[in-house]
C-alpha cells in the first residue's frame, strides 16, 4: 500500500454546556462513509517517530486506541523489507468485540511470524479495568529483556493519562528487572531517549 | 485385510479422517483448550479445539448476520459459543429451571431454546464466560457432555414421566442410558468447569470409546407407543417400550436410522430404523451399548458423509447386524413385538395421567423461550417455575409440558398465563410446525429457517383456509440445511434449505413418523411453495376421506410414488423449480 494514505480515526463526542457535541473534522470523517466520498488530507511528516534503521533491532510498539494507525504501517514496512528484527505490540481499548483495531490483521500477523508478541487489554471485558500499563507491568521480565537486546520502544496515542500511566510502568520494570534506583531507571529511560531508541506521538 | 473393513477402526490412523487424528492426540479431547480459552487477542478458540468442545456440548458459531461487516471492518467474526445441555428424557425440575434462566440471562443471549432433541440449548455465550455459564449449569446438577460430537448425544424418550408408569420407567431409562454412555474424560472438569482432580484420571479415561470415541454421532431415542412423538425411526438406535399390564417389559430395536444428507450427492440419504427384533426390559444397556461398540468398530472413519449408522446398517445389512449383536452378548434378539403408533405430534392443553394429576402442554414457537413484546414467555414460564411443584418436560417437538399438576393448581397456572399474555391458542399447522435454529448462528445453515417459519406457516394458513381444511393439521417441518435437525424428511411437508430464500419441498410424509417423505419441488422460493401446495390443499380439502392425514392423501392420489428405502432419497426426479 505505498501509495495509499490510511486514516484512523475516533468521532470525538463530548458534552459542553449540557448538549452533546461531537468534533468537527473527526465527525465529518466518520461520516465519509460511502465509498465515493472525497477527503483531502496531506501527510504530515514527523521525523522524531522512525523505525530503527537497523532492520534486526526488535521494536516494541505500545498503541492502545487510535495510537495504533502508525503501528500498522511500522510492520507492513518491516514485512516488505523482510527485516528480521522482532516485533511486539501492546494494544488496549474498551472491549475485544468491537473496539480491536485492525484484529483480523494484527491476527494474520501474528499467524505469519511477522508480529512475534501481541498483547491486548480490553477495559470492559473483564471484572478489573486492564489497561496496556498492566499488560507491560505483567511482561516486565520479557519487556526488561527486549530492551537489553537493544529493543525500540513506540508510544502512541492519548497524551493525557496513556503515555504517563506506560512510562511509569516502563520505569517500574526497568527498576524491578534491571534492579535499579529510581534515579537510575530515569537515567536509563533518558538515554534509550537520546539513542532514539524511546520515541513517542501523542496527542 | 478384510476388504469389509477397509475404512474402520482396524485401520492405522493416517489413512482415516483428519478428524480420527486429532481425536487421537488430543489426550481424551483435552487439545490445546487450556490455552485457547486464555488467548485474549480473539474471542475463538483454535479450530481443532473447536471440533473438540463439541463433546462437551460447547459448539463455536458466529453471528452471520454480521460477518461481511465485519471483515470490512478488519474485525474477526462476531464469534460466540452455543451450548447444549445434557437432558435425558427431557425432564428438568422447577429449580433446574429458574437455574437456566439466571444463567441465560447471565451469560448468554437472554433466551433459552427448547431443541428438538428435548434439551436446552443456549446463544451467544462468549469465550470469556464459558467457564462460568457451565459451573452455573453445573450447580444446577446438569451438564453438557457429548450434547454435541461423535460420542452418544442426548438420549430422548416419549415426554412426561408423569403421564404414566411406563412413561416413567421410559425415562428413568433413557437417564440410566445416558449416564452409562456418557463420555467419562476428565478435561470437561478440568478445563471448563476449571475444577481440579480429586484424584488422577486413569490411562484409559474412556473404557467404552476408546481415545477416537465413534467415527460420528450416535443417537438413541425411545418411543412410549402410541406417541411417537420422538420419531423413533429418525435416529441410530430406536427403542420402543412393549408394555404389558402398565409397564414396560422390554423393547423392539431399530437400527440405523437418521436424518442428515448432503444436497445432490446421492449416496447420503436420510434412512429408517429397521427393525432388528425385541430385547427384554434387563438387557437394555447391555444391547445399546453392543451396538454403540459395534459402529465403534465397524463404522466408517474415512469419509465423515458415510459415517453415520445407517450406512454400516445399510452397506452390511441388518441380517450382519443381529449376527454381531449376538456374538457380543451371548444371545440373540428375539422376534419384534408388535405395537401401534398413531401420532408424532404433541397433546395441547390439559391432560390427565394415569395417578390423576394434570398436565398443560404449551406451544412453544420453535422452542424459543424469550421475552419478546407484547410477549413475555420466558418471564412468564420463570413465575410458573417459581410456583410449581412438578416437573418440566421438554418434548421433542419443541414443546413445554407443566408435568404434575394438581387439580387444584390448574387455575393458578392458567391465570399466569392470561397475566403474561400467553396465548395458547393456535392454528392447526401452527401446532404441528417445526424449524431448526439456521441463520445467523448455525455455521451450516444454507437459509432461513427459525426466523422464516412463522411467516411461511401465516402463508399457509390462508391457503388452508381458503381451501376449506384450516382444521386439519399437518406437519410442516423446516431445515435450513440437509442435515435435517427438525426431522423434515419425517414431515408431510418438508422444506429443506438450499440456498438464502430456496427451499426444496418434500411431501408426504406420515403424521405418525414411519415413513420418508418424497422430493417434489426443488430449489424454489416462497411463491412456487404456495402454488405448488395450493393445488394439492385444494384437491385435499374436496377429496379426502374422513380423518385421512395430507400426507396419506398425497400418496393415495399419486402425486408421488412412495419412498421405501432411505437409498433412494435423492434418487428421485422431479420437474425442476424455476430459478
Amino acid at each position: 500500500m505505498p501509495d495509499e494514505v490510511h486514516l484512523t480515526v475516533r468521532v470525538v463526542g463530548y458534552e459542553s454546556h449540557g448538549r452533546a457535541r461531537r468534533g468537527v473534522v473527526s465527525a465529518a470523517l466518520g461520516e465519509a462513509t460511502d465509498a465515493d466520498a472525497r477527503v483531502c488530507v496531506y501527510p504530515h511528516r514527523n521525523s522524531a517517530f522512525r523505525l530503527p534503521a537497523n532492520p534486526d533491532a526488535p521494536i516494541l510498539m505500545i498503541g492502545p486506541g487510535t495510537g495504533v494507525a502508525p503501528f500498522r504501517s511500522f510492520v507492513a514496512e518491516r514485512e516488505a523489507l523482510g527485516a528480521r528484527g522482532r516485533n511486539w505490540l501492546f494494544f488496549g481499548d474498551r472491549t475485544l468485540r468491537s473496539d480491536f483495531l485492525y484484529l483480523t490483521e494484527w491476527l494474520d500477523w501474528r499467524k505469519r511470524g511477522v508480529l512475534q508478541r501481541l498483547d491486548v487489554a480490553f477495559s470492559r471485558d473483564g471484572a478489573g479495568k486492564t489497561y496496556v500499563q498492566h499488560r507491560i507491568r505483567e511482561r516486565g521480565a520479557e519487556v526488561h529483556a527486549w530492551l537489553r537486546d537493544g529493543a525500540h520502544v513506540y508510544v502512541c496515542g492519548d497524551a493525557q493519562r496513556m503515555a504517563a500511566d506506560v512510562e511509569t510502568a516502563l520505569l517500574d520494570v526497568i527498576r524491578e528487572h534491571g534492579a535499579l534506583g529510581m534515579e537510575a531507571a530515569q537515567e536509563f529511560l533518558l538515554d534509550l531517549q537520546r539513542d532514539r531508541r524511546y520515541q513517542k506521538d501523542v496527542y | 485385510m478384510d476388504a469389509t473393513r477397509k475404512n474402520d477402526l482396524s485401520r492405522p490412523l493416517d489413512e482415516l479422517h483428519s478428524n480420527e487424528r486429532l481425536k487421537h492426540r488430543s489426550r481424551f479431547l483435552r487439545g490445546t483448550l487450556a490455552d485457547s480459552l486464555i488467548e485474549p487477542a480473539s474471542a475463538s478458540i483454535a479450530p481443532d479445539d473447536a471440533l473438540l468442545t463439541k463433546f462437551f456440548g460447547v459448539y463455536q458459531q458466529d453471528d452471520r448476520d454480521v460477518r461481511e461487516e465485519r471483515r470490512l471492518s478488519r474485525l474477526e467474526p462476531y464469534y460466540q459459543f452455543m451450548v447444549r445441555v445434557r437432558l435425558p428424557g427431557g425432564v428438568c425440575t422447577p429449580a433446574q429451571w429458574l437455574a437456566l434462566d439466571a444463567q441465560a440471562r447471565a451469560t448468554a443471549n437472554a433466551a433459552l431454546r427448547l431443541t428438538t432433541r428435548q434439551t436446552f440449548q443456549f446463544h451467544g455465550v462468549l469465550k470469556h464466560d464459558l467457564p462460568r455459564h457451565l459451573q452455573g449449569i453445573a450447580a444446577a446438577g446438569l451438564d453438557t457432555i457429548a450434547a454435541c460430537g461423535d460420542d452418544n448425544r442426548n438420549v430422548i424418550c416419549t415426554s412426561n414421566p408423569l403421564l404414566s408408569r411406563a412413561h416413567a420407567e421410559a425415562t428413568a431409562a433413557a437417564a440410566r442410558l445416558s449416564k452409562h454412555l456418557m463420555p467419562r474424560t476428565a478435561a470437561y472438569r478440568e478445563l471448563l468447569l476449571q475444577q481440579s482432580s480429586p484424584e488422577p484420571p486413569p490411562e484409559n479415561e474412556e473404557p467404552l470409546y476408546g481415545p477416537t470415541y465413534l467415527p460420528r454421532k450416535f443417537k438413541i431415542a425411545i418411543a412410549v407407543p402410541p406417541a411417537n412423538d420422538i420419531d423413533v425411526y429418525a435416529h441410530d438406535l430406536g427403542f420402543i417400550a412393549i408394555v404389558e399390564n402398565g409397564a414396560i417389559v422390554g423393547y423392539d430395536v431399530l437400527v440405523g436410522g437418521g436424518m442428515g444428507m448432503t444436497h445432490k450427492v446421492p449416496a447420503t440419504f436420510p434412512r429408517l430404523g429397521t427393525p432388528a427384533g425385541f430385547c427384554n426390559v434387563d438387557d437394555l444397556i447391555e444391547v445399546a451399548e453392543h451396538t454403540m461398540c459395534i459402529q465403534r468398530d465397524f463404522g466408517d472413519r474415512r469419509d465423515r458423509g458415510h459415517a453415520r449408522f445407517k450406512y454400516t446398517i445399510e452397506d452390511r445389512g441388518v441380517e450382519w447386524f443381529k449376527d454381531e449383536l449376538a456374538r457380543r452378548r451371548g444371545k440373540a434378539l428375539e422376534p419384534a413385538r408388535p405395537f401401534v403408533f398413531e401420532t408424532n405430534g404433541d397433546r395441547y392443553g390439559w391432560h390427565r395421567g394415569e395417578n390423576g394429576r394434570w398436565h398443560f402442554t404449551l406451544l412453544i414457537q420453535n422452542g424459543r423461550v424469550a421475552d419478546m413484546p407484547q410477549r413475555p414467555l420466558m418471564t412468564a414460564l420463570r413465575e410458573i417455575a417459581r410456583r410449581h411443584t412438578g416437573v418440566f418436560a421438554l418434548t421433542t417437538n419443541q414443546n413445554l409440558t407443566i408435568a404434575g399438576v394438581a387439580e387444584t393448581a390448574k387455575t393458578g397456572i392458567e391465570a399466569l398465563l392470561r397475566a403474561y399474555g400467553i396465548d395458547t391458542q393456535a392454528s392447526a399447522l401452527e401446532r404441528n410446525a417445526m424449524a431448526c435454529v439456521a441463520l445467523p448462528t448455525c455455521g451450516l445453515a444454507m437459509a432461513e429457517s427459525e426466523r422464516y417459519l412463522p411467516s411461511l406457516v401465516a402463508r399457509l394458513e390462508e391457503l388452508a383456509r381458503e381451501t376449506g381444511i384450516a382444521d386439519v393439521p399437518i406437519t410442516i417441518r423446516m431445515s435450513g440445511c440437509p442435515n435435517g435437525c427438525s426431522r423434515p424428511f419425517l414431515a408431510e411437508i418438508g422444506l429443506v434449505g438450499k440456498a438464502p430464500g430456496k427451499y426444496n419441498l418434500y411431501i408426504a410424509g406420515s403424521p405418525r413418523g414411519e415413513r420418508l417423505n418424497v422430493l417434489y419441488r426443488e430449489n424454489i422460493g416462497e411463491a412456487h411453495i404456495l402454488n405448488a401446495l395450493r393445488p394439492l390443499f385444494e384437491r385435499f380439502g374436496k377429496e379426502r376421506t374422513e380423518g385421512e392425514p395430507f400426507g396419506d392423501f398425497v400418496l393415495r392420489i399419486d402425486e408421488v410414488a412412495p419412498m421405501l428405502e432411505g437409498r433412494n432419497f435423492q434418487r428421485v426426479t422431479t420437474t425442476p423449480g424455476p430459478a
